[in-house]
């Protein structure tokens, strides 16, 4: 411990420490702040519109109820409140879902696609900070540890006078993991959680999510100081630690990334969303024909035994539809079903991708933590699905009891547009979340480097 | 031969024989291999697409030429407007199949740019619930384009400067390292003599291989199959890519005359890549947000939903169709036209057009002013300004969506100019149809329905090139400059 | 009326200070051809200023360097056309064989060398001929210096500066040191070197000049020089 405590002393005074640290904080503060702010602003528009929408669905005039499904409404998703950290895939999904009758739409306008085309370029947020620039400036921090020592000869001298160099290395290591903790968990505990519980987020579990997310975040830095200590144990030079930890850097955090989409695109590839759009026209177009409707108009009489649909106890139409509503329900179930599952398929091969790189891995699992991850999503999708399907049916069953023909014609009014709640879409609970893998991956990429470094002090030689 | 390219040759000699100079330049060819490679397959899944929706379109028409055969027979089956593809309205609002397609360029296999989140291929439609035209998009990994692609520009952007850092980046200052640089100085020889010879001979290598592994890789994955009409473009973007390689070359020159060693050149130039990389281009991407006002989306939803709702609700509607009725000669005095579904949904999306036009006209004018005001501020990084000359030449850019969301809008209202008289004289004189047919049978110019006529401007991959060109020489110069002043005497 | 030739080393009045500090106060030198000089001195007393001046890399504030009358400090590389140096560590580029860096190095100079003329220069400075295509990474600091040599013998340069040439070296190294340094005399190559080696200097030098704080306070002839002459030199102007 007093070892710990001289090298940390020695690490403070360090001017490279201050500056990385003023860096790296000015960094994530800035990204930590605009996201809190652009957040803010579309809690608080979501929240009107979603309003206003309720206010235009119970205020619609009288009318068939079928007219009222058409006419619809459109719902949100609500954003992670820890998007502010990492917003994950959030930036790459629909924000909004159109609900009205017989139409599965997408969730759609993406950030992505509204957002300026350098964008993407640059640094989107704090988690980008976090995964590419924090083990540069870890590396520029660690590099040096023995390298540097070696170079000036004090290793020599160290290890000649009886230092432990598993002791030493610990120490050092302690000393700047505890630097670390300060520079980078601190912020991010402190900052992100005000920024993240101010939002108002029920249902989110922002501290349970938040704590073991900075401890992610804290452990792929490790990652990397471990890594670039260990090239300083046994490069001959700091110029080669430097280097060596550079290129590791450049490969892991740069190239793999990038690397991963063509492996995982090969090995895992999803369904086409165009292909699927177009087995579920398919098996729509032959539903909807002339021919088709009066073959089930005729089968619908000839059930009940009557022969001319004012006969019928129920609205011909409103059964109709309701049964050529089923019948869409079971084609979207079947279609986007298989297309979800083969993208959530894909998702967790993206997990196992982290096998190449811990960037990959903490990707994966800080998404998950944040609860920006693609499981979220469809999560959503399927809620507001569901929520139209609840719509279609309360709208058809009311055409059902109200049968129309001759002079008959039935409209509903306020009283059935309340019976349809409002949206309330509750999130994923963190229990329900799958981090399994790139949280094992991450261990593992942890344990492997502390292997190698374990190794590295065992054979080190001044 | 001069001292200077017998020195160069010496120099180039040297180079040749690192064991690191082979490896980098293994490295970036398998790279650029990979990154031609998946270019190709992305542009052959955007020409398979394109051929899919052309296929989707005649199978839409052949049907519907079917169906009109089928229905001008006496049937009992009764045929709902939205069954009936033999009129004008059914077919506009319920069978057409057209898009407006962004096929992609010659050189589409240079940078993915934009195409993996704008869409190359939008379906015009006439559905009830269309609000924009720009909403289409097709969905796929998120996990993938969090990622990003692995293309060529990525490779020529962004890993071709690591790859000069690690050949010239501790040149000069490696030699000051190991004590090589006071021999070196000893000799009858100026630093600017020696710093030329060295970084020449590593600028010389680079730009060769780098340029004959690029074209190969382009020639062999297939990425470029044809050069005809884009060979002025190919031409300067050769040379942008040959400045590119030079400015990071002087970049290491200046680092090394600081003669601060090669631990402090090579952390320097990482973080200049780095500052480069993602820093400034971050930094540009919130000047533009701050520069141009975003138009949200939610509120034009609101607004949308307001017009709806004014529409749906109320006397408006009634009122609204009854006015847009009186434009059309020999209509006003038909009453019972304004109950007519057909031309109260004509009547209605007339007034959301007008209604919404100033909506629409604002992302319209802030997709082209976001395109053109990044296009700007991507100069402030030698990074995206190489890109960003790339995807213009790729046809990938921002500027070339604007312009084809435009474009498709404008094919939208081609298409309702078509309907619309169509279905209006069908609703002041309906066609007779014969004894026992269901069917309107009014319409079956299924060919003569507007087709999408795609532009594809090649001169701006040709500008795009010429202004990175221009701009990536002036600050090579402008690198090359202070480290050739810095370079006139030897450190002491 | 004849000029007599300039000396090949003209060191005049000259003051060098680094900020607050001054590295060399008044210092005057002259040397002729095939004159080998010493220069004596403790750490800081100005040994490594005076090289430098001599090949440039730093100007004097007052007073004038000149080889073989060129003025060092206004025209280095013309005056280094006449300068051979062998630093304290021959750093040489590893990756590359002996005879490879000479020819690198004579290149740097202007010069030409066929692969025959390099391999008799180095063996001329004393490299076994095994070792000339043998990478550098794999010499000791003897074989460097005799690489060192051969770059300089290439030269043929008028004055030859030698920074603590036999620092470091195995007695038998110094020896071939020695000799070497002899013979470039002797074909009428100036020496000027940097030192701390007494017993070298009493061996090869002309003439020995003592640099304390920033000029020359004792100029001995080495032949006058015994051991107990020596030793004292050591204690009072050495030991610092």
């Amino acid at each position: 411990m007093r070892l710990v405590r001289a090298e940390l002393g020695q690490l403070l005074r360090d001017a490279r420490l201050r500056w990385i640290g003023a860096v790296l904080v000015i960094l994530l503060s800035v990204a930590l702040v605009g996201a809190w702010r652009q957040a803010a602003r579309d809690a608080d528009a979501v929240q009107r519109i979603t309003q206003a929408e309720r206010g235009r669905w119970l205020g619609q005039d009288a009318k068939n109820p079928h007219a009222a499904d058409h006419y619809g409404l459109w719902v949100f998703k609500p954003s992670a409140p820890l998007a502010i950290l990492d917003p994950g895939v959030e930036p790459y999904t629909g924000r909004m879902v159109r609900i009205e009758a017989h139409l599965f739409n997408d969730a759609v306008f993406r950030a992505v696609q509204d957002a300026n085309p350098l964008t993407r370029a640059g640094l989107g947020s704090v988690a980008d900070i976090v995964q590419l620039i924090v083990p540069l400036a870890v590396i520029l921090l660690g590099f040096s540890a023995f390298a540097a020592d070696r170079e000036r000869g004090t290793l020599r001298l160290a290890l000649g006078n009886g230092a432990a160099p598993g002791r030493l290395f610990t120490a050092r290591l302690a000393a700047l993991l505890s630097a670390l903790a300060l520079v980078i968990g601190a912020p991010l505990l402190v900052l992100g959680g005000l920024a993240a519980a101010n939002l108002d987020a029920p249902g989110w579990e922002v501290w349970p999510r938040l704590v073991p997310w900075v401890a992610a975040q804290l452990a792929y830095a490790a990652a990397f100081l471990i890594l670039a200590m260990t090239l300083s144990l046994t490069a001959r030079t700091a110029r080669a630690a430097l280097a060596a930890s550079l290129l590791a850097w450049v490969l892991l955090c740069v190239a793999a990334p990038r690397l991963a989409t063509v492996g995982v695109e090969a090995a895992a590839p999803a369904l086409s969303y165009r292909d699927t759009r177009a087995r579920i026209d398919g098996a729509v177009r032959g539903h909807r024909t002339a021919e088709a409707s009066d073959e089930r108009a005729k089968a619908i009489l000839a059930r009940y035994g009557v022969t001319a649909p004012d006969a019928l106890p129920v609205d011909l139409r409103g059964l109709m539809s309701s049964e050529n509503e089923q019948h869409y329900f079971a084609v979207f179930d079947a279609a986007f079903g298989a297309f979800f599952d083969s993208l959530l398929r894909q998702e967790r091969a993206y997990a196992w991708a982290g096998l190449l790189s811990p960037r990959i891995a903490l990707q994966a699992l800080s998404a998950t933590l944040a609860g920006t991850d693609f499981p979220q999503h469809v999560r959503f999708v399927w809620a507001a699905e569901h929520y139209r399907r609840g719509i279609s049916e309360r709208m058809n069953r009311a055409i059902i009891d109200n049968p129309q023909g001759g002079e008959r014609r039935y409209t509903a009014g306020h009283d059935l547009w309340e019976t349809v709640p409002p949206f309330d879409y509750v999130p994923m609970p963190l229990a329900g979340a799958t981090f399994a893998v790139p949280f094992a991956i991450l261990a593992a990429w942890l344990a492997v480097l502390g292997g190698a470094a374990a190794l590295a002090i065992r054979r080190l030689k001044p | 031969m001069s001292r200077a390219l017998r020195l160069l040759a010496v120099e180039t000699g040297m180079v040749l024989r690192e064991k690191l100079t082979w490896a980098v330049l293994a490295t970036l060819f398998a790279a650029l291999l990979l990154g031609a490679h998946m270019g190709a397959a992305r542009v052959d899944a955007e020409r398979a697409a394109l051929a899919g929706a052309a296929a989707e379109e005649a199978r839409a028409v052949a049907t519907a030429r079917e169906t009109f055969a089928r229905y001008a027979q006496p049937t009992p089956a009764k045929i709902n407007a939205w069954q009936d593809p033999t009129n004008a309205f059914g077919y506009m609002t319920q069978f057409l199949t057209v898009h407006a397609v962004k096929p992609p360029s010659p050189l589409a296999a240079l940078a993915t740019g934009q195409s993996d989140v704008q869409p190359a291929l939008v379906r015009v439609s006439f559905g009830s619930s269309t609000v924009f035209d720009d909403v289409a998009y097709e969905l796929g990994s998120a996990v993938r384009l969090k990622l990003g692609a692995f293309d060529f520009a990525f490779v020529l952007a962004v890993l071709v400067p690591l790859a000069v850092i690690a050949l010239a980046g501790t040149r000069l200052s490696a030699e000051g390292d190991s004590g090589t640089l006071r021999l070196i100085a000893a000799q009858p020889i100026g630093p600017r003599a020696v710093a030329g010879a060295k970084f020449g001979a590593v600028a010389g290598i680079l730009v060769a291989a780098i340029l004959a592994q690029a074209g190969f890789a382009l020639w062999a994955t297939g990425a470029i199959r044809s050069v005809a009409g884009t060979t002025t473009t190919l031409a300067l973007l050769a040379g942008t890519l040959a400045a590119y390689i030079l400015l990071w070359v002087a970049a290491c020159a200046l680092v090394a005359t600081l003669w601060r060693g090669a631990v402090a050149a090579l952390s320097i130039l990482v973080l200049a890549w780095t500052l480069f990389t993602v820093v400034v281009p971050a930094a540009a991407s919130l000047a533009a947000d701050l520069l141009t006002d975003k138009p949200s989306r939610i509120a034009a939803i609101d607004a949308s939903r307001q017009v709806q709702d004014d529409f749906a609700n109320g006397s408006a509607g009634p009122r609204l169709t009854a006015q847009w009725l009186n434009r059309i000669p020999g209509a006003a005095e038909r009453a019972d036209l304004v109950e007519a579904p057909e031309i109260k949904r004509l009547a209605r999306d007339a007034h959301y057009d007008a209604e919404l036009d100033a909506h629409r006209e604002s992302f319209r004018t802030y997709d082209r002013q976001i395109a053109a005001l990044s296009r700007w501020l991507a100069l402030a990084s030698p990074v995206t300004t190489f890109d960003f000359a790339l995807q213009g030449a790729a046809g990938t850019d921002a500027g070339r969506h604007a312009a084809f969301l435009a474009s498709a809008a404008a094919y939208r209202r081609t298409l309702r100019a078509f309907f619309e008289p169509r279905i209006v004289a069908q609703a002041l004189n309906p066609v007779p149809v014969c004894g026992g047919c269901q069917a309107r049978l009014d319409f079956d110019a299924y060919d003569a329905v507007p087709r999408f006529q795609p532009t594809l401007d090649l001169d701006t991959g040709h500008d795009a090139s010429l202004r990175a060109l221009a701009w990536l020489t002036a600050v090579g110069v402008g690198l090359a400059l202070p480290a050739w002043v810095r370079l006139r005497i030897w450190p002491a | 009326m004849r000029h007599a030739p300039d000396p090949v080393l003209a060191i005049g009045d000259v003051v060098k200070r680094f900020g607050g500090r001054t590295a060399l106060d008044g210092l005057t030198l002259t040397l002729r051809a095939g004159e080998v000089f010493a220069l004596l001195g403790p750490n800081g007393a100005g040994k490594t200023t005076t090289i430098n001046l001599i090949l440039g890399f730093l100007r004097a504030d007052t007073g004038t360097v000149r080889v073989c009358g060129i003025d060092a400090g206004a025209d280095p590389i013309v005056a280094r056309e006449a300068i051979a140096y062998i630093p304290e560590q021959v750093a040489l580029y590893p990756g590359l064989s002996g005879r490879e860096n000479l020819r690198y190095f004579t290149t740097l100079a202007g010069l030409a060398l066929a692969r025959d003329e390099a391999d008799r220069l180095l063996e001329q400075a004393g490299l076994a001929v095994e070792a000339h295509t043998r990478k550098a990474a794999s010499y000791s600091k003897g074989m460097r210096q005799k690489v060192g040599i051969a770059i300089a013998l290439a030269r043929r340069a008028r004055l030859l500066l030698l920074d603590e040439p036999t620092s470091g070296l195995d007695p038998s190294a110094s020896a071939d040191f020695s000799s070497v340094v002899r013979a470039a005399a002797a074909r009428g190559t100036t020496v000027l070197m940097a030192t701390h080696d007494l017993y070298r200097v009493k061996e090869v030098a002309d003439r020995v000049g003592v640099l304390q704080a920033g000029r020359i306070v004792e100029e001995i002839d080495p032949a006058r020089l015994d051991h107990a002459a020596l030793e004292r030199l050591y204690i009072e102007r050495l030991a610092s």
